[in-house]
């Protein structure tokens, strides 16, 4: 195809693609807007925000600034937001007896079920924090595959360029900026990934049991220091007592059982054993045996603050 | 002044805005005030609410046809008290209230029209 046809049919095509993603910027910026706020978890949270911030979508001007105003407030509101609301999800969760679900939250409270073959024991154990390990989630692997993505025939282009097989025009160029653009945006997604992170948490007790705890807030959470350091680091394993940062970390359980009786065992990392106390189960009727043949639901929050340092209740 | 949360930069400056306009305020309106963009807002409303210096409802008044419902953000009288004592330690001054003022229709592209003025 000759070039007097090409560039016009380019533009056209361009100018296409442009107008259609205008169109379609209002309606992507309501979707948008509505996943944001159905991350957040706790219901009430979920009907709140999503009403509050479509009224404010529809009073920006433009189309597409309407997707930028979308798009920042996800990105920007939502992590937070989640972290304030997720005891109330949590707590939404076991009132209306939803024990099966094992969330993913990197807020102050989750919740997990235990898992099977483990019951809980009345009286006294003991157990050590074993170690623990980072656990990329979904979203944070499917960024970094969009990121990659474009990186690869960048790449490739790159090569035969630099080996002078293909000759660059001003479109490949532009192009391959824009990718180079993308693909810096990995670094950004590797500290929030690092900082947003949960870690997968392994308890072994005196008597050989172990348990491990999955998506539990990461202590890097607060901490950009930290965060470039584990997203700088090969292994992204530590062991708990070798880290100082994670002896600042208090995890707080609190074992709901089938009566709505709670234990809740403080934890600070670092200092090696720890203790899990908690009260006799009360007799279950038909129902919550059922239920308890499903797992008990195990609730905890993690705080780096002293004020809910305390062992026992 | 101890808070339970961390005071930022922008934190000031919603504190600010609630206290310069001295009214209950809705998301957009806070943005504006403070200068800052409305995502960035949210988290620190959600803060202050959370701490109990802010409370919130659905505004009372049916709105016009159409138009979603706003939610609108008052400063509690504790708020408002910890907003003047974080605000005086940070900033050194309490910000003047002003009183508001209606809003004049302006031209689009006004700054393109000053400029033609000018020029």
């Amino acid at each position: 195809m000759n070039e007097m046809l090409s560039q016009p049919l380019i533009g056209l095509a361009l100018g296409l693609i442009l107008a259609e993603c205008t169109e379609i910027a209002p309606w992507l910026a309501r979707r948008v807007l509505q996943i944001a706020a159905r991350r957040l978890g706790s219901q009430e949270a979920v009907e709140r925000y999503e009403e509050e911030w479509l009224g404010l979508l529809d009073e920006r001007p433009g189309k597409l600034m309407k997707l930028f105003f979308a798009i920042w407030v996800a990105l920007r509101a939502t992590w937070t937001l989640r972290a304030i609301h997720q005891p109330h999800a949590a707590e939404e969760a076991i009132q209306a007896g939803d024990n099966r679900k094992s969330r993913t939250t990197r807020g102050r409270h989750l919740e997990i079920t235990v898992p099977s073959g483990y019951t809980l024991v009345t009286g006294h154990s003991r157990w050590n924090i074993e170690e623990l390990r980072t656990e990329p989630s979904r979203s944070h692997l499917l960024i970094i595959l969009c990121v990659l993505t474009p990186i690869l025939p960048v790449g490739v282009y790159a090569l035969l360029i630099m080996e002078g097989l293909v000759s660059g025009g001003p479109l490949l160029d532009w192009v391959f900026v824009a990718a180079a653009v993308l693909g810096l945006a990995i670094f950004p997604t590797g500290m929030s990934m690092f900082r947003n992170r949960t870690v997968e948490v392994s308890l072994v007790s005196d008597d050989g049991r172990r348990l491990k705890l999955h998506h539990v807030s990461s202590p890097a959470a607060h901490s950009n220091r930290e965060a470039f350091a584990l997203m700088v680091g090969f292994a992204p394993k530590v062991q708990a007592a070798e880290n100082p940062a994670l002896s600042e970390l208090t995890l707080k359980f609190d074992i709901v059982d089938d009566a709505d009786v709670r234990t809740e065992w403080s934890s600070p990392f670092g200092q090696g054993t720890q203790e899990l106390h908690h009260l006799p189960r009360p007799a279950l009727g038909a129902g919550d045996r059922r239920a308890s043949q499903r797992g008990l639901p195990l609730c905890w929050h993690a705080s780096g603050q002293d004020d809910v340092r305390d062992d026992e209740r | 002044m101890k808070s339970p949360f961390r005071i930022t930069s922008t934190t000031l400056d919603v504190l600010e805005a609630f206290l310069v306009r001295g009214e209950e305020l809705h998301g957009f309106a806070v943005a504006k005030a403070a200068s800052k963009p409305t995502g960035s807002v949210y988290p620190i409303l959600a803060r202050l609410e959370q701490a109990g210096w802010l409370d919130s409802h659905w505004e009372n008044d049916h709105p016009e046809e159409g138009r979603p419902r706003r939610r609108f953000y008052v400063l509690t009288p504790h708020g408002a008290e910890a907003a003047r004592a974080i605000v005086l330690e940070r900033r050194g001054e309490l910000p003047a209230p002003q009183a508001i003022r209606p809003q004049r229709p302006r031209p689009a592209f006004g700054s393109l029209a000053r400029w033609v003025v000018a020029w």
